[in-house]
């Protein structure tokens, strides 16, 4: 069967009513990650070569900082 | 290394996105499948019911798609930002499946997917059926490539720690690509998703039979989604058994946290199908067990035991008291690179390093840690029982449940008569939620399972996480989920809103609820 009729002009054609909400999701969706990019992580820098790297894990010297707070229980989860 | 308070929240925000993420994923993948399905039944048959089917849950498939789609891109920008140190330590490795998995997510998957949608009128059946079947495989590969890195976290091979750089560097790609623990978790994760997707459709069609509307477009859907929902609960159950084995031979920690394992069972081990774990007293209350099942399922023997918590505990105190070696080494090579006896000592003990680091988080001198801060990191190995526990059984629990409601709808589809037993598709309604429950819990077994590692026995949560303020962590925290919760409000709306207006929305004038605009619209005419 020829699949002409699958496009007709009816009242209800909610095919093309349902891409400019999709199209307003997706851009609603970018102007919000931006946002929370602007606001949380853009000022946020990490260094992580070796020598920084080494330094976090506390051995570039014997007067690394305090470690974490210890759990109570010691589990791992 | 971060407070306990920094990894806790960095934690809880990769989890929280991943879980989010994973509402979206899993009906991707199964959809697709089905809509493969559906148009190549079209193509074969040239009944143009067949492609309202595809176009009409394509629709669906698409607003989960374009909802979904960025939620995943968060997670991988997290690991640049929250997880700064796992990044350099192990990216790598890990940056290869994610840089591949981009390409296959936004050129094939994505591509593939904008022909689906706007190639109906311009593209051959055979050449639209090419580009559902392209954009199939794409989803499926994305996934395949996220798995390998997912894979990889869980099972290290093909990479070795080098000194100089402070990272793990790939010496095998082929031993990653071809992780055994990678390829049972694709497998058992894409069969998942197929079973979501067929739930999803089966549970609509069931709708639109107890409404009595588009009677002959849901009992159509209604056998398909039955015929692959079953076979794909099937693989699921099947392939889930053999990632079981996976996490045995790789992860025994998980397997023992998983199945309340807290002494070494002489084999054939049993299985335990009910209990109340008691971590206190390493003790399960109430236990209900099937002799001989866990033995075979997790060893794949009836001659080899399975080890408990408590011996696995004393495997990881040797190991520790080992990595302390290979940690106090490292310090000094990391002053003196040319320190013969610490390169010896280094190698000799490097296999042990990660082990070595889990002391990072009760002391900061590793070399001279107390036998109370080895017992605490000794403890630190196993994650909590019972949530792994609970979880993993419900997770069983839920399968099981879905083979049932798969076998019966088959079995009704089969004698001709899903239409007229409004018991099942009663039944096969209110299960909407059960597939997306079980992926969760399915995905909280294997990542709460692997703590306190991000990389098991390499490189440990704690010592993973960026150094950043908390204040920033909650915010962000908050943003995320406050901007995810609305795009699954909008996923809902929009998904109550088209099943609702079912098959009529396509505006062909064949179905209920639109407009007859060729006389006498309907099924009779579209199904022939």
């Amino acid at each position: 069967m020829a699949c002409a009729a699958s496009s007709p002009a009816g009242p209800i054609h909610t095919q093309a009513r349902l891409w400019p909400k999709i199209a307003v999701v997706l851009l609603v969706k970018v102007v919000g990650l931006t946002v929370i990019w602007f606001l949380f992580i853009r000022g946020h820098q990490v260094n992580a070569d070796a020598h920084s790297t080494a330094q976090a894990f506390g051995l570039t010297g014997r007067d690394s900082a305090p470690q974490s707070i210890l759990k109570e229980d010691g589990h791992g989860q | 290394m971060g407070s306990e308070t920094l990894v806790e929240l960095s934690r809880l925000q990769f989890a929280a996105t991943a879980m989010y993420h994973f509402l979206f994923v899993p009906l991707t993948l199964g959809m697709v499948w089905l809509l493969l399905v559906m148009e190549s039944v079209y193509v074969m048959t040239g009944k143009v019911i067949y492609k309202d089917m595809t176009r009409f849950w394509g629709k669906l498939f698409g607003i989960n798609f374009a909802l979904g789609v960025t939620t995943g891109i968060t997670m991988e920008f997290q690991f640049g930002t929250n997880w700064a140190y796992y990044s350099h330590y192990v990216g790598d490795i890990f940056g290869a499946p994610l840089a591949i998995e981009g390409l296959m997510a936004f050129f094939l998957e994505s591509t593939m997917i904008g022909l689906f949608f706007f190639g109906w009128d311009r593209l051959s059946r055979v050449q639209h059926l090419m580009v559902t079947a392209l954009m199939a495989i794409g989803t499926n590969l994305s996934a395949l490539w996220i798995l390998i890195a997912n894979g990889w976290m869980q099972n290290p091979v093909g990479a070795q720690f080098n000194y100089t750089t402070m990272r793990m560097e790939l010496v095998d790609f082929w031993a990653v690509l071809f992780n055994p623990d990678a390829q049972a978790k694709f497998v058992h994760t894409v069969s998942a998703g197929y079973v979501t997707g067929a739930v999803f459709v089966l549970a609509i069609s069931s709708w639109y039979l107890l409404k009595g509307r588009d009677v002959e477009f849901a009992k159509r859907s209604f056998r398909i989604a039955s015929a692959f929902g079953l076979a794909s609960v099937l693989s699921v159950i099947v392939l889930g058994d053999e990632s079981g084995y996976m996490v045995g031979e790789a992860q025994q920690t998980k397997m023992a946290a998983m199945e309340a394992i807290w002494e070494t069972q002489p084999a054939p081990a049993p299985l335990t199908i009910f209990a109340l774990p008691d971590e206190a007293r390493a003790h399960n209350d109430f236990a209900v067990e099937i002799p001989w099942v866990m033995g075979v399922i997790g060893t794949r023997s009836i001659s080899k035991s399975i080890p408990g918590i408590r011996e696995i505990k004393e495997r990881n105190r040797t190991r520790i008291i080992s990595g302390m070696a290979a940690v106090v080494a490292l310090e000094r090579l990391q002053s003196d690179p040319h320190d013969a006896a610490a390169k010896e000592q280094f190698e000799r003990h490097k296999a042990d390093l990660g082990f070595g680091f889990l002391l990072k988080r009760f002391t900061a001198r590793v070399g001279e840690a107390s036998p109370e801060q080895i017992q605490l990191a000794v403890d630190s190995t196993v994650p909590r029982v019972a949530p792994m526990f609970w979880s993993f059984h419900a997770m069983v629990a839920l399968a099981t449940l879905m083979l049932l409601l798969f076998l019966a709808s088959f079995w009704a589809t089969l004698k001709g008569g899903c239409a007229d037993r409004r018991w099942l598709l009663k039944w096969a309604l209110w299960m909407i939620p059960v597939p997306w429950v079980a992926c969760e819990l399915g995905w909280f077994v294997a990542e709460y399972g692997r703590q306190p590692w991000t990389i098991y026995g390499v490189l440990p949560t704690s010592l993973s996480v960026s150094t950043l303020s908390v204040g920033s962590l909650y915010g962000s925290l908050a943003g995320f989920m406050g901007f995810y919760t609305c795009l699954l409000v909008v996923e809902m709306f929009l998904m109550v809103k088209f099943a609702r207006l079912g098959p009529g929305s396509l505006g062909t004038g064949r179905y209920d609820n639109e407009p007859a605009v060729h006389g006498i619209a309907g099924v009779a005419v579209a199904t022939h």
